[in-house]
């Protein structure tokens, strides 16, 4: 074994694995509180976990770990509940009933653990931040890599390791068996009671399983940080995908990324960084920092629904309107023309465009795309005219301009003289059969209500 | 747990010394600033973006401690620390806003993305902090916790002043925050800039929370928004007290917290004013009248024995009716008769026998039921309801005969006199429609 | 009595009156998307002075939205709307507005007197609380819906009338020349509507003018002088005697818009793609 792969396994494997685990369970339950509208919630009941832990300990007298995350878990659907009881008793609204409980079980966590500090086992800074690192401490790697794979190997993995992956299990079978009955209580918990899936009661499963999904991790990244991995992946799959399932495999995908490249980020800083002082930085926080940044960008670059995808939609469209403006521009002179030809200069098809400059560019740009459509040919030296494919594309456009016209006024009973403006904007809409129902609902008239003949 | 310096009861009487009485002073202020505001935040449904905030602001501290030690500055100056907080708090709050222009995040899951993620940033600048020559973090990590007995005199000072200007900004625009609180469409209607009266309140909210940053700490402050308005809500219905209340709740949270923390050893400040805030809000919720728990179980409790002895007043009634005898004072019906409707229930029988003791309706002689005189009318005017009632869900709601009884029986006991008189007009309309003319009642 | 305002037909409008200024609200070619859909298209409108005018539609007809892109509450695609020939910033204070009872929350801590006295936020100004002056009108403003003796009671503990009645006094107090008031019939109780309808009465005589959404066709030629009939455009307005008529209720109500109302929502979905679901 190469003397990089035995410090690997030595420092990295564990942490690692255990960042990748948390970041699953988590990523994937997390989507059904995003899908919920429950990702704060998420964070209380990553808070409550903290007194649930120090008041196990102090019940039970010992730091046993099964009992303490239990009571954890337990402390975390305690919290769920009672911001609902909360809500209904104080008659709050539910950001403020968390804002109330969680607060009250976080402040009680820290203070119980302040002044037991010398014999808690419990370390606030811990609680805060994990101690993902610490993993390595605790672990003896075997000689070979096959050597991971025995039995004995798997179980002397760090407990944490060892509850991280019994919870990705969990989290995976609960999702797996009840994909369905989730979905439908997420969707429409209404319905889904009526279908016999008991909304209710799925709920509190959730509620469970995003509990024990959070006591297992949070001793990785710490309460706050765990929130970000509830939420990170699953906000960030939900910008690039409809689908419920394509959303899961993907929030799990980017789960993994977030949390290996958060590690690597953290661990390797040192060599990255140009400061050669730089030490290792906290993993934990890394983790959530570049799940935080990866959120931003899917919001902005996300291919469909991202911010800038719309803006630029809305950019091609306005330009698509513009061009098509053009060409109906050029159609309706060459019809009053006498001999039936007509040019028009480039500051004549922009007119009308408003005076913004960027309106202006974006009608160059649209005269450009006619042009390299070949929907306009240049005449002369400043001049425009439709070739054939541009007359027959502007012929259809003023056709269902002038069918909408007669439709507005026959069924709407708008003014003639008030219909051309509507008209405008209905001419671009692209549906398939619009245009022939449209032709049948206003009777197809010939003319429209200003005497044109609408072309065929 | 060396030399106790002061007794709880020294440091809440302000004999504590001159620093620890500033630094109460202070947190007297906040709580009460911070309470006034988030009483307008909780109204406004913006409570848990001041966490957001709160947790946003830790990246804020870390790098205007690195500018400062980069440029030369005290990094530590406190006024430098929460100026980077600020910056930040705002910057959580934007970015909250740009992840749900998609519409596709709603603000919850933005908030968390936030508030986690930029929290999680902060301990990476944390971190690096740590590995900086004389960059001992401790200072800068007590702010996660809030540790008020570090705090300076001009500090405290500071914090206080600022709170103060809060509380003053409160009561100036408490006239329009209440309007758009309540009513925002009206609010635009009539001509007031909505938007920029909610960025006063966030204003607001990011002063409080970054004051209070030092003595409660990032993680807890949002509780000082929060709680007491939510205690102070459920004692009046008053706006102008919930304001005033919840203030003064924040304060004596704020007083008592710092001096609890000045006197138990280790006890970060933060979670024991929040605890104080959080045992006023239990206290609260269970004997606040009308809201309180303790207030709605006992009105359970009084409508289920006026139920009861409605109940019986009207067994009563029939079982004179069916036998011709006139319901009046002295009559008499067998127990078992008059208590047959009334639960089967030892401990409720016995209230409502001690109720209509007490009320004068009635008294139990025996094996004996025997109606007083004011028992005597009012069982006419029970059983006079029942019928009117049932009459009503017969002719206008059509429920079959045989089904009446039981919803009447729900009803019945909530019909007001208003009620029972326009349910008599309608029933009598009814019934002269019907033969053409209204007989005698 | 001039002619303003009438709209009988479609196409006798070709002699529509220009712009009078003595007309409370004039609306001009307004189209408005909600919700990014565009719901009312081509509106013309011109209310007449010192009348009560129902608008009248069908569920989703743009009632609302009518009356809230005419306060400016809704954005306007395209249109102009004046107040008394002046746009609405220099006139808000003729301006009166009763929203749907179900805008609001009703727990919120206030009484029946504060929520009238918001009526006179505007007058009082930035800042300065609210007077004893202030306070006085706010009662005699409830007295007048008749619900004096309930100025302490707080609002979650009124009935669903009493609330409506509060909201009417709030907008009474202004004492605006000119009122919107959006569904105040809507579910209340019979006491209430009598008081409604004689406040109603009494701003005609005062020579206000009051724009109602209603939705009890019954009751439209008993309590309205005029009416709106309104499906995404104005099929017909005017005296509800000239209008009101089984042919442009039929109109209204009976509408297929579907095509319309396809390529609305296509126009809507070219720039936002599968957004706020």
């Amino acid at each position: 074994m190469s003397p990089g792969l035995t410090d690997f396994m030595a420092l990295d494997l564990m942490p690692l694995l255990a960042a990748a685990l948390a970041a699953l369970s988590c990523g994937i339950i997390g989507n059904y509180l995003v899908l919920k509208r429950m990702a704060m919630m998420g964070d209380a009941i990553s808070h409550s976990v903290l007194p649930g832990l120090i008041v196990a300990f102090l019940l039970l007298g010992e730091a046993t770990t099964f009992p303490m995350l239990a009571g954890a878990a337990v402390a975390g659907v305690a919290c769920a509940l009672l911001v609902g009881a909360v809500r209904r008793l104080a008659r709050l609204d539910e950001g403020s009933s968390m804002g109330v409980v969680f607060t009250i079980m976080f402040a009680l966590g820290v203070v119980l653990v302040s002044i037991n500090v010398r014999n808690s086992h419990v370390d606030a800074d811990c609680v805060l931040y994990g101690a993902i690192e610490h993993l390595s401490l605790v672990w003896e790697p075997p000689a070979t890599v096959g050597g991971l794979f025995s039995l004995e190997s798997i179980g002397g993995l760090p407990r944490q390791v060892q509850s991280l992956a019994l919870t990705l299990a969990i989290v995976l079978v609960f999702v797996g068996l009840f994909y369905k009955e989730l979905r439908i209580s997420s969707f429409d918990p209404e319905h889904s009671s009526a279908q016999g899936v008991h909304a209710g009661v799925m709920h509190v499963a959730l509620l469970l399983v995003v509990a024990l999904s959070v006591v297992a991790s949070f001793e990785a990244v710490g309460v706050i940080l765990v929130v970000a991995m509830l939420a990170c992946p699953a906000a960030m799959a939900r910008m690039m995908t409809d689908r419920l399932g394509v959303q899961i495999a993907l929030s799990a995908a980017l789960a993994l990324v977030m949390s290996t490249g958060g590690y690597f980020l953290a661990t390797r800083w040192p060599a990255v960084s140009p400061d050669p002082g730089a030490v290792e930085l906290e993993s934990s926080g890394m983790i959530a920092t570049l799940g935080g940044v990866g959120v931003l960008v899917a919001v902005l670059l996300s291919p469909r629904y991202g911010l800038a995808a719309s803006a630029l939609r809305k950019l091609r469209y306005r330009v698509r309107v513009l061009s098509e403006d053009q060409l109906a521009m050029l159609y309706r002179v060459e019809e009053s023309a006498p001999d039936g030809d007509a040019t028009l200069e480039r500051r004549h098809l922009t007119l009308g465009v408003g005076e913004g400059g960027t309106e202006r560019l974006l009608a160059r740009a649209a005269l450009r795309s006619n042009v390299r459509g070949g929907r306009l040919e240049r005449r002369g030296d400043q001049g425009f005219a439709l070739t054939e494919s541009g007359r027959e594309h502007a012929r259809s456009l003023v056709r269902v301009h002038r069918l909408w016209e007669a439709y507005l006024v026959r069924e709407l009973g708008l003014r003639p003289d008030h219909v051309h403006g509507t008209a405008m904007d209905l001419e671009h809409v692209r549906e398939h059969g619009l245009s022939s129902e449209l032709e049948r609902e206003s009777g197809d008239p010939g003319i429209d209500p200003h005497g044109k003949t609408i072309p065929r | 747990m060396s030399a106790a310096p002061a007794g709880l009861w020294d440091v809440l009487l302000l004999r504590g010394g001159y620093n620890a009485t500033v630094v109460q002073s202070a947190t007297l202020l906040l709580g009460a600033a911070a309470g006034s505001v988030g009483a307008f935040a909780l109204l406004r449904g913006r409570s848990l973006m001041g966490d957001a905030l709160a947790h946003a602001t830790l990246p804020g501290i870390g790098v205007a401690f690195l500018i400062a030690s980069a440029i030369g500055l005290d990094p530590r100056a406190p006024a430098w620390l929460l100026l980077g907080a600020a910056v930040f708090g705002v910057l959580g709050v934007g970015f909250v806003h740009v992840l749900t222009r998609s519409r596709r995040l709603s603000e919850d899951a933005a908030m968390a993305v936030v508030l986690s993620s930029m929290f999680g940033l902060g301990v990476v600048i944390l971190s690096h902090i740590q590995s900086l020559p004389g960059g001992n973090q401790a200072g800068l990590r007590s702010l996660i916790l809030g540790q008020a007995a570090a705090m300076r005199t001009g500090d405290a000072i500071t914090m206080g002043v600022l709170a103060l200007i809060c509380a003053l900004g409160v009561t100036l625009l408490f006239k329009e925050l209440r309007l758009v609180c309540f009513d925002g469409e009206f609010a635009s209607a009539r001509g007031w800039p909505t938007g920029a009266i909610d960025l006063a309140l966030m204003a607001l909210v990011v002063t409080v929370t970054v004051i209070g940053i030092q003595a409660v700490g990032i993680v807890l402050i949002v509780a000082l928004l929060v709680v007491p308005p939510a205690s102070a809500r459920l004692w009046t219905d008053r706006l102008w007290r919930v304001v005033a209340l919840s203030a003064g709740i924040g304060a004596v949270s704020g007083y008592v917290g710092a001096a609890i923390s000045a006197v138990v050893p280790r006890m970060p400040t933060g979670g024991a004013i929040v605890l104080c805030a959080g045992a006023v809000f239990v206290v609260s919720l269970l004997i606040a009248p009308s809201r309180g728990l303790a207030a709605s179980a006992l009105r359970l409790a009084r409508l289920r024995v006026r139920i009861g002895r409605e109940h019986a007043l009207r067994s009563a009634c029939e079982w004179l009716e069916e036998r011709g005898e006139q319901v009046e004072n002295g009559a008499r019906v067998p127990v078992a008769d008059a208590l047959r409707a009334v639960e089967d229930w030892p401990l409720w029988r016995w209230f409502v026998r001690i109720s209509l003791r007490v009320r004068r309706f009635a008294r139990i002689e025996g094996a004996e039921f025997v109606l007083d005189l004011r028992g005597a009318s009012e069982a006419q005017r029970i059983s006079r309801a029942h019928r009117l009632w049932e009459l009503y869900l017969e002719r206008y709601l059509h429920v079959a005969p045989t089904h009446v009884h039981s919803p009447a029986d729900l009803v019945e006991h909530t019909l007001s006199p208003e009620l029972v008189a326009e349910l008599e007009r309608a029933v009598d309309a009814e019934r002269s429609s019907m033969n053409g003319a209204g007989g005698p009642r | 009595m001039p002619r303003i305002g009438h709209r009988t037909r479609p196409d006798s409008l070709a002699s529509f009156p220009e712009h009078s200024p003595e007309s409370p609200l004039s609306i001009h070619d307004m189209t408005v998307a909600y919700d990014r859909r565009p719901v009312l298209w081509d509106v013309d409108y011109e209310a007449p002075a010192g009348k009560l005018v129902a608008i009248v539609g069908p569920n989703g007809a743009g009632k609302s939205t009518l009356i809230k892109a005419a306060l400016g509450l809704t954005p306007m695609l395209s249109g102009r709307i004046e107040f008394f020939g002046e746009p609405l910033k220099a006139r808000r204070r003729d301006v009166g507005f009763v929203p749907q009872r179900e805008s609001v929350d009703w727990s919120f801590p206030v009484s029946a007197l504060d929520v009238v006295c918001m009526g006179l936020y505007s007058e009082i100004g930035w800042c300065r609380p609210v007077g004893r002056r202030a306070r006085e009108r706010a009662r005699a403003s409830l007295a007048q819906v008749g619900m004096q003796g309930y100025e302490d009671r707080q609002i979650a503990r009124l009935s669903g009338g009493q609330q409506q009645r509060v909201f009417l006094a709030r907008a009474l107090v202004q004492d605006a020349r000119l009122y919107f008031m959006d569904e105040p019939f809507a579910g209340v109780d019979a006491a209430t509507e009598r008081s409604i309808i004689e406040v109603l009465r009494d701003l005609r005589t005062r020579g206000r003018t009051v724009l109602v959404v209603h939705h009890d066709l019954q009751t439209v030629a008993e309590y309205f002088d005029h009416v709106v009939l309104l499906n995404r455009r104005i099929v017909a307005s005017g005296p509800v005697a000239e209008v009101f008529t089984d042919e442009n209720l039929r109109k209204t109500y009976g509408g297929r818009l579907t095509l319309l109302d396809r390529a609305a929502e296509e126009l809507a979905r070219a720039v936002e793609p599968g957004a706020g679901s």
